[in-house]
């Protein structure tokens, strides 16, 4: 009789913890809230909201590259060379900076959060000259 | 919602920090009236210190016991404690400490990344023993299920985000370096921090007492001297002194 | 073949761990104290007194201030689950309260419910339970299944000793005159008496002069066994089992022979005729420490130099882990010897000084094999190196025997099961747990008889002795198959004037 309980026990947990989890992975769409100045940055800014490229940017890129490397298709917003082209800022003698020299655009907050970037041991860190 | 967070993790450290020191406290206070170690036992020192070592480290009795629940419980403490390590960066500002510090830091982070799955691992197991072997059912409490479940949880939301859905890192840092930030209204980070606030607070409370415990453990932490040294307690020396 | 009230276990090839089945052993209750004189004797109230509930109350919050053991102890259990399958107890009786963690959780549960914040708010969820009758009952009950052998603190992650827990609450209960008749009369006699057996002075004076008379007999050789002798060298305390039966008589003639040999004088005291102290059973520190000081008090009436401790095993722990605390400093003995010594020690000093003829082969009629007894393997040391308190009895027995074999790695050692009737058990009516706790034993026994042809079983504890004598019949072995380590050295010891007997056996096997 004891044990009876008991299973019935574990087994209400059982079904409550697999439907938390669910819960955990079905509702984690975050948007950004509407007419937020991220939302802003939609009409002709970035590539992606700002909220989203702070979370996704790696994801985009990632999937940017296996688009290109495996399948050759280059038609995608995502681009690396894209990122460096905006925001790669200039000294004072207007020569560009690396994005991910000290304190610039990756490197601030890459550095802040601990996160290595190894990007551009290959790829450009300044925009291509014209 | 960060302002409620912002209450609720001010309240679980303080209870976190004050319920433990107290307990700690409490537990250097306490007098150990006799010499109890399970031997064979060091006989120096630093002995003792080896032993503990092995004790923390590698779990060492356990290892003895069983291998099955060692296995569990030793790759989910590994693992938490990798997790935790890189946790570090959401507190710590990289020009706070020496560059040193920071680069391991940076260093852990992929290890810490992948022992999120070795913790969740570890506790799936944990909770099956404690499910299946009769003799382990008998002991447990409900607390003791839902222990697991809410590492479980915290392991599997902090998963979700690291390999699903992303959340806003930096934000995070800012809002718990008090750099303004908001916390993203993200649901796995939510399940998260809440859970963590909840475990902080049970903390000192809890049978995860058993961490400051095993330090003050008389038959794992005394040294094998009895006859070289005398070993009394005030108590049993106001004893002595009331009945001589 | 011993008849029994209950159903003995048959021994299987291995032990296996058994299921869970509740309240096998909720029947046994070990008879309470019925004379309050042998409660008060000891500091304690007559009978279990009206205000118990708060009374036990009191006392663990008491105990828990003074003692760290318990108050970490209490907390820091995760229920893992390590020390479930490793008591002798539960093994054979399948009583879920015998698994260390579950005879815990019966004081823990009220310490949860009283004193602390989940406890007292959220019961249900952590397990806690209010002090009720039934509780009290069971702690009375299970506790005194328990014989602080200290195997599950082996096992323990966090070292909990639940040899620390059942002495805590023993004392909870004789605090409130809930005691066991066995351990508070035994105390008492001591109290009284002198020893466990109250056998009075004149009566141990006799005894030994049998002794004495018995070595002229047997070797022509005045062996002395003095008793009181002041200014002797070395005061040997030995468990007063000693002096009364087999095999513990044979062990007390080996020392004798031995002392002999090493012309090294020594005495015996009727004040300290009782090396054990039962005092550790019950928890009480008081009682405990008024038991020892008697050691002290014969050590410096009679003058002696060092103190050597005859084969007991929980009057051993006493001695070696907690006798300088209780009635220490021995500042007036000789700084040159540890204090006290175990006589292994002591013999086993003289074998590797070459100070003994031993002839081997006066034990070849025995295939041997030795029981590490609980409290020497787990809470003590001989020698000055960890573990000297497995090497030291067993070089002994190898220098005085040709055939040793050792019984399972999982069994001895640190891993060694108790006889069963450790920690205050040994008494008739807890028989069923005796011989439920000695299964492991006792298989481990019967394999190495079956593999390796061992026929005795020797120990160097009074309890073990007298528990195996019993209970070795129930298994359908032989009761005088255990042995005194120092039986087996004073068969072997040629004593220097001895009448020759063997001359043309003498030449020492080699190997």
């Amino acid at each position: 009789m004891h044990r009876l309980i008991d299973l019935k026990r574990v087994a209400v947990m059982m079904v409550a913890s697999v439907l938390l989890s669910f819960a955990t992975a079905a509702i984690s769409d975050s948007t950004v809230v509407e007419g937020s100045k991220a939302a802003g940055m939609d009409k002709g800014g970035c590539v992606a909201p700002q909220m989203d490229m702070r979370r996704n940017h790696m994801e985009y890129l990632k999937h940017q590259r296996d688009e290109v490397v495996h399948k050759g298709d280059r038609s995608s917003k995502f681009a690396l060379a894209e990122c460096v082209n905006c925001h790669a800022s200039k000294d004072k003698k207007g020569h560009p900076v690396p994005v991910n020299a000290k304190d610039q655009f990756c490197d601030s907050c890459h550095d802040y959060a601990a996160v290595n970037i190894t990007c551009f041991q290959c790829h450009r860190k300044v925009p291509e000259e014209k | 919602m960060s302002f409620f967070f912002a209450l609720l993790f001010i309240l679980a450290s303080l209870v976190f920090v004050v319920g433990l020191t107290l307990k700690i406290i409490q537990y250097a206070k306490t007098p150990v009236p006799l010499k109890i170690v399970t031997t064979p036992a060091p006989v120096t020192k630093s002995g003792v210190v080896l032993r503990m070592f092995r004790e923390v480290v590698f779990f060492e009795s356990l290892f003895k016991s069983t291998k099955w629940t060692w296995i569990f419980s030793w790759v989910f403490h590994m693992a938490l404690l990798l997790v935790l390590i890189r946790h570090l960066r959401y507190f710590i500002e990289p020009d706070a400490v020496p560059a040193v510090v920071w680069t391991l830091i940076e260093l852990v982070q992929p290890f810490g990344m992948y022992a999120g799955f070795g913790m969740v691992l570890g506790l799936v197991g944990l909770f099956l023993r404690r499910v299946l072997v009769d003799r382990v059912r008998y002991i447990s409490a409900p607390s003791d299920y839902l222990m697991l479940l809410m590492l479980g949880f915290i392991g599997f939301s902090g998963l979700m985000m690291t390999f699903v859905v992303h959340t806003d890192i930096v934000a995070i840092k800012q809002f718990f370096t008090f750099n303004g930030g908001q916390l993203p209204a993200d649901f796995p980070l939510i399940i998260h921090l809440s859970l963590v606030a909840l475990l902080m607070l049970i903390f000192p409370f809890s049978k995860l007492l058993h961490v400051p415990g095993i330090f003050f453990s008389p038959t794992r932490n005394q040294v094998d001297n009895p006859r070289e040294k005398r070993h009394i307690v005030p108590w049993a020396k106001a004893l002595e002194e009331e009945q001589n | 073949m011993a008849k029994a009230e209950f159903d003995v276990p048959e021994l299987q090839e291995y032990v296996d761990v058994p299921e869970v089945e509740e309240g096998t052993m909720a029947h046994v209750k070990s008879f309470v104290v019925t004379k309050p004189e042998h409660n008060t004797d000891l500091g304690f109230p007559g009978e279990l007194v009206e205000d118990w509930h708060d009374k036990a109350l009191e006392k663990l919050d008491d105990l828990r201030g003074r003692y760290r053991s318990l108050q970490v102890f209490l907390d820091a259990c995760v229920k893992c689950g390590s020390c479930t399958d490793k008591c002798q107890y539960f093994l054979s009786t399948k009583d879920p309260k015998n698994m260390p963690v579950g005879r815990q959780d019966l004081l823990r549960k009220v310490y949860r419910r009283y004193f602390t914040f989940a406890g007292k708010y959220f019961p249900k969820l952590v397990g806690a339970e209010d002090l009720t009758r039934e509780t009290l009952d069971d702690w009375y009950n299970y506790y005194h299944q328990c014989s602080q052998c200290r195997r599950c603190s082996v096992f323990c992650p966090y070292g909990i000793d639940t040899a620390e827990i059942s002495m805590a609450a023993r004392e909870i209960l004789d605090s409130i005159g809930y005691g066991q008749k066995y351990c508070n009369e035994i105390i008492a006699k001591v109290h009284k008496i002198g020893n466990n057996l109250g056998l009075p002075g004149p009566a141990i004076e006799n005894t030994l002069e049998g002794l004495e008379e018995d070595m002229v007999d047997d070797f022509g050789v005045e062996v002395k066994f003095p008793l009181d002798v002041k200014g002797a060298e070395v005061l040997l305390v030995t468990p007063s089992a000693d002096f009364f039966v087999e095999p513990h008589v044979d062990g007390l003639i080996g020392y004798g022979k031995v002392f002999h040999e090493a012309g090294i004088s020594w005495t015996m005291s009727t004040t300290a005729s009782e090396a054990g102290n039962f005092g550790m059973f019950i928890g009480s520190y008081e009682n405990m420490r008024r038991v020892a000081l008697r050691v002290r008090e014969a050590a410096l009436e009679l003058g002696v130099k060092r103190i050597v401790f005859g084969e007991c095993g929980h009057a051993w722990r006493v001695a070696y882990a907690f006798l300088n605390t209780l009635a220490g400093p021995f500042d007036f003995l000789d700084p040159d010897y540890p204090v006290p010594q175990h006589i292994c020690e002591f013999t086993d000093d003289l074998i590797k000084e070459g100070r003994l003829n031993l002839d081997k082969s006066q034990n070849d009629d025995m295939v041997l094999t030795f029981h590490d007894s609980c409290n020497v393997a787990r809470a003590t040391r001989m020698g000055d190196k960890p573990g000297g308190q497995f090497e030291i009895p067993r070089n002994v027995i190898k220098a005085v025997c040709n055939n040793y074999v050792d019984m399972h790695q999982d069994t001895i050692g640190e891993k060694t099961f108790c006889c069963g009737g450790g920690g205050g058990l040994l008494t008739d009516d807890l028989m069923e747990t005796r011989v439920n706790g000695a299964v492991p034993r006792m298989t481990a026994l019967q394999n190495a008889m079956n593999e390796k042809g061992v026929t005795h079983m020797a120990a160097i504890c009074a309890i073990c002795k007298s528990q195996f004598t019993k209970v070795l019949p129930y298994f359908g072995m032989e009761m005088d198959q255990i042995v005194s380590v120092h039986q087996l050295v004073g068969n072997a010891l040629i004593l220097t004037t001895q009448k020759s007997e063997g001359d043309d056996e003498e030449q020492e096997n080699d190997d």
